[in-house]
């Protein structure tokens, strides 16, 4: 979303690091379609597009990849087209060099972005939405008190609460979000502010609760 | 379960969730799941009816989206 990016790098190294990695399995024509993305939004954005082509754990772990990450001012997980890339992301990154990296720029005071299933993939624990009867596979992990459900609007949304229960239960501590396309959730790692077209929904407890764009909402590290 | 959490003493530093963009190969994932889950509602309904059996997948039965 161009106007949470540009405000994202406004006071930041104008650096846009893009992770595709969501798209790594669905082919090169699909990578290479990310990246182009990337690449535009950097150019609108009047920043350096540097994006990382990172298909393997292997190539997460080669220096030359993550010491490229350094000096960003917004590191971005692009999405995959399947929401169920999450895991592959996960699976991906996790306790790589390119993580570590990753999260050194973030704690130096870069920007992070995931989107769809680099959004989920941020979390603690990721759903498994293809599976109803699944509970789902543990996340990143740098956001371990939420769960994500990107597309709400368009996936489940519209579905009765009861059939989405299973995705809902989560540990004391945990909350579920649903965030609608084109929007999303800006701040962290606490407290966010819904920006964007659409809502992001608190779901649980029974129900779901509307937080429109303009609203915060806050969700307490343990 | 709970993942390692950072450092919450670094400086703060912003994160952006997005509920992603639509795209025909979203909605055709869309599409799949929810005949899928739309399967487990109709067991879920006839598993509330006296003497109809319930036909639910089985706990970690796969449900391909594509």
């Amino acid at each position: 979303m161009l106007p949470v990016d540009r405000m994202l790098l406004e006071s930041r190294p104008p650096r846009y690091v893009q992770i595709p990695t969501a798209a790594a399995q669905e082919g090169e024509r699909r990578l290479a379609y990310w990246v182009t993305l990337g690449r535009r939004q950097a150019e609108r954005l009047g920043v350096e597009p540097v994006p990382l082509l990172v298909r393997t754990r292997q190539d997460a772990d080669e220096p030359a990849i993550a010491d490229r990450v350094a000096g960003a001012g917004l590191v971005y997980l692009s999405g995959g087209d399947p929401l169920f890339l999450a895991d592959t992301l996960r699976d991906t990154l996790r306790d790589t060099l390119l993580w570590q990296a990753i999260e050194a720029a973030w704690q130096a005071g870069a920007a992070l972005a995931g989107c769809s299933a680099g959004a989920m993939a941020m979390t603690g624990w990721v759903p498994d939405i293809r599976h109803p009867t699944r509970s789902g596979r543990p996340g990143l992990g740098l956001l371990p008190q939420l769960r994500v459900l990107p597309h709400f609007d368009r996936f489940l949304g519209r579905m009765p609460d009861l059939l989405m229960r299973p995705l809902l239960r989560t540990p004391d501590g945990v909350t579920t979000v649903g965030i609608d396309e084109d929007t999303a959730l800006v701040g962290g790692p606490e407290h966010f502010t819904v920006h964007g077209r659409q809502s992001a929904w608190l779901l649980g407890g029974g129900g779901r609760k509307e937080v429109p764009a303009g609203g915060g909402v806050t969700f307490p590290l343990a | 379960m709970r993942e390692a959490v950072h450092d919450t003493t670094a400086p703060a530093s912003y994160i952006e969730i997005l509920g992603g963009d639509p795209s025909q190969a979203v909605q055709d994932a869309v599409n799949e799941a929810q005949a899928a889950y739309a399967a487990v509602g109709e067991a879920q309904a006839k598993a509330v009816q006296p003497g109809v059996t319930a036909d639910a997948p089985e706990a970690g039965a796969a449900v391909p989206l594509r």
